[in-house]
């Protein structure tokens, strides 16, 4: 969001149903030299996702495209040139669910950095089925504190 | 043999789109209004273990509100209202000092 606030005018974009667990968000800067696209699918399905711009203030730009999912913590997952001469771009990508995208269309060859590195979690802390067994061993462990007390 | 080339013709021409698809436009003449920040966020960066400081993340991330009722601490209704007994209309039911950090 920090990012959408580099293009803090927004532009139209087409209505949606925030029910169906997808949502988006676009501006441009006051220069006019960025533009951001931001686009979540929540818990919608799985969809293809097409993206039509018109009247691009520039036919030489760059696009770099990041993505949040359960693999990438806003990493920049494609970064390319585009020459097009008239002023219009439309490009298309997967729009899984459970995941975030943001594109940064601009004239020049500066893009916003990606997102931090995250800690890993130990694998043995990622195994859900091993919660009930925790809480388990919680349990016994107070039962075993509370027979000493008494 | 004319209306089938017409078909091809139209279904080349207008490819379907599939309801598995959404198409977003975007007219970059056209704008709606300036983009609100909406970037609050739930308890202080040093959270409630206070282990690590986040600040720096914070910043980082355009993080510019945080609500800090349930912080377990200052300025949670407990610490300014303690007593659910008293007076809401009465100013020395409520005790701010705990958020004078």
């Amino acid at each position: 969001m920090n990012y959408m606030m580099q293009t803090p005018i927004r532009l139209k974009t087409p209505s949606f149903n925030l029910s169906d667990g997808i949502a988006y968000l676009a501006g441009i800067s006051k220069d006019r030299g960025n533009i951001s696209i931001l686009i979540a699918n929540y818990e919608g399905k799985n969809k293809g996702c097409v993206i039509k711009i018109s009247n691009l203030p520039w036919n030489k730009f760059n696009m770099a495209h990041y993505l949040i999912d359960d693999k990438h913590h806003l990493e920049i997952i494609e970064n390319t040139s585009y020459n097009n001469s008239n002023f219009k771009f439309k490009f298309s990508f997967s729009l899984k669910k459970n995941t975030v995208h943001f594109f940064r269309i601009t004239n020049s060859s500066i893009f916003p950095s990606e997102g931090l590195e995250v800690a890993k979690i130990p694998f043995i802390l990622r195994l859900r089925c091993l919660d009930s067994l925790t809480r388990l061993l919680a349990i016994l462990l107070l039962i075993i504190i509370f027979k000493k007390i008494i | 043999m004319k209306i089938a080339l017409v078909l091809v013709f139209a279904i080349l021409a207008f490819p379907p789109i599939y309801p598995d698809e959404i198409v977003i436009s975007i007219d970059c003449n056209k704008t709606d209004g300036i983009i609100k920040k909406f970037a609050g966020i739930n308890c202080g960066p040093l959270g409630q273990a206070k282990g690590v400081d986040l600040t720096e993340q914070y910043k980082q991330i355009g993080i510019d509100f945080i609500r800090t009722h349930d912080f377990y601490g200052p300025t949670d209704i407990s610490s300014i209202f303690p007593n659910w007994n008293a007076s809401v209309g009465d100013e020395k039911s409520y005790n701010f000092s705990s958020s004078r950090l």
